[in-house]
């Protein structure tokens, strides 16, 4: 749950007083009119970036602790490029985030396996992850941030180098109770693993709703197209006042 | 304590990936050069302060490179978003500026020591045996904790300057306090406990009336004031965006 978000970057008011429920298990898609606006978002979520106003709760606790047991574990951030140290090697990414996960040895190396197995990272995993380019590093990223099986899975621009129907399969992420919100300026390229879109507008929540919502409209997943359910709403609000 | 050993080791390889533990290093023993080559000319041999004062002159120099190096790097982790993607893992972000530090100390020992050891062999003996080596020692560890001072003071500015304007500034202020010191024309920097006494004691030995007693009180200020200034880059970088 999000209440009265603000943040300013460089004088641009990129979140000026987010509302936003979540419900658990939920997929959602953040678009925004103004570019950064969604990562943004993500990266307070994540507990990245200080917001100036406002404040969140997720996976019931109302800001990130760094116990390995808590907030940490239940919630994934992956940011466009996989965020880790490029010249390490995806076995070691992997083994160190389930060290700073907390698990023993032998659990280490069962989730290690099961994400390289999972997450399409083949048998090449002692070399620098940079030298399989792009799409490796998103992998990697991706199968290190859910290494510890979190709740809540917050990913930004997700596996821009990697081409459907992998990058399909791959975000796919498995769990009915698993929350996932992802930010992103190509929003027709989210179909099908998102159930809801949320629209940024001037930095406040312009639409919120499921993607069934768009189908029935006929309108596009699409920056244009949520723009025009927005609209819709809008529109229908202000007729019943009127009424 | 073992996500400070896992921060640590990342910011270790990370400098020697990037080439900047051998600059640093490099820099530490380039540092002994004039002295030891100064020694190798014996015939043209100064005087034995004379000899190390350009070894002090010089560490002065390589600790004001290290600090710069030290924001540099902070910065880029900050920016880069590899810091992110640590506290994004429940690595606390002042773990992340001790790590550093303790990455960084770590280097400036490994350039340092075998860099000291140079100096002291070099010496022709007649005038190594009129420099007491516990002096020279704690001259030595005394010049490490002004460096740790530097380091601290390029972490905190690393937290809040962008890469190369960190780097720019810790180089300045690192020059700033070491360099006046040990060339002279500031004598209230040059007088213990100032961290950079370590270097004028060092430099000047032989005239040095209670060498190790002046090193102790000035590496003990240092280290102090290492903690003070980590103790606020933790603070910052708790406000840092990652």
């Amino acid at each position: 749950m999000i209440t009265g978000l603000k943040r300013s970057v460089r004088r641009r008011r990129l979140l000026a007083g987010v509302d936003l429920r979540v419900p658990v298990g939920a997929r959602v898609l953040v678009v925004a009119d103004q570019p950064g606006a969604g990562s943004l978002l993500l990266g307070i979520l994540a507990g990245l970036v200080r917001q100036h106003r406002g404040r969140f709760e997720m996976a019931g606790l109302q800001r990130a602790d760094d116990s390995i047991h808590g907030w940490r574990r239940r919630v994934a951030y992956l940011p466009p490029d996989g965020g880790f140290y490029p010249w390490l090697s995806p076995d070691e990414v992997l083994e160190l985030a389930a060290t700073l996960a907390g698990f023993g040895r032998a659990e280490r190396r069962r989730r290690v396996e099961m994400m390289i197995h999972r997450y399409h990272l083949g048998t090449d995993l002692r070399r620098p992850a940079r030298r399989g380019g792009p799409a490796m590093l998103q992998k990697v990223g991706l199968a290190a941030a859910m290494i510890s099986e979190p709740e809540i899975v917050l990913l930004d621009e997700p596996l821009r180098a990697v081409r459907d129907p992998e990058r399909a399969e791959l975000l796919s992420l498995p769990g009915p109770r698993r929350t996932m919100l992802i930010a992103s300026q190509d929003p027709a390229a989210e179909a099908g693993l998102v159930d809801r879109i949320v629209l940024l507008r001037q930095g406040r929540v312009a639409v919120q709703a499921r993607t069934q919502e768009l189908a029935e409209q006929g309108l596009p997943l699409s920056l244009r197209g949520i723009s025009a359910l927005a609209e819709l709403r809008q529109a229908a609000t202000a007729e019943a006042a009127t009424a | 304590m073992s996500r400070l050993v896992a921060v640590a080791g990342l910011a270790v390889r990370d400098l020697w990936v990037s080439y900047r533990l051998l600059i640093l290093v490099a820099g530490l023993l380039l540092a002994a050069l004039p002295a030891a080559l100064q020694a190798a000319l014996p015939q043209q041999a100064a005087p034995l302060t004379g000899r190390l004062e350009p070894f002090a002159i010089g560490l002065a120099i390589a600790l004001a490179l290290t600090a710069g190096v030290a924001a540099w790097s902070l910065s880029a982790e900050r920016s880069g978003g590899t810091a992110g993607w640590l506290v994004t893992r429940a690595v606390p972000r002042s773990v992340v500026v001790m790590g550093w530090f303790a990455a960084f100390a770590a280097v400036l020992l490994i350039g340092l020591l075998p860099s000291a050891v140079l100096v002291w062999l070099t010496l022709p003996l007649t005038e190594a045996q009129a420099i007491d080596p516990a002096g020279y020692a704690a001259a030595v560890a005394a010049a490490w904790a002004a460096g740790l001072a530097a380091v601290a003071l390029g972490l905190l500015l690393g937290t809040m300057l962008e890469p190369l304007f960190a780097g720019a500034v810790a180089l300045l202020a690192g020059g700033a306090l070491l360099l006046p010191a040990v060339l002279g024309p500031l004598q209230e920097l040059a007088m213990p406990p100032a961290p950079a006494a370590a270097l004028v004691v060092l430099g000047d030995l032989q005239a040095a009336a209670r060498p190790i007693a002046d090193s102790l009180q000035s590496g003990g200020a240092s280290l102090a004031a290492a903690g003070a200034i980590l103790v606020l880059a933790a603070a910052t970088m708790q406000r840092a965006d990652l």
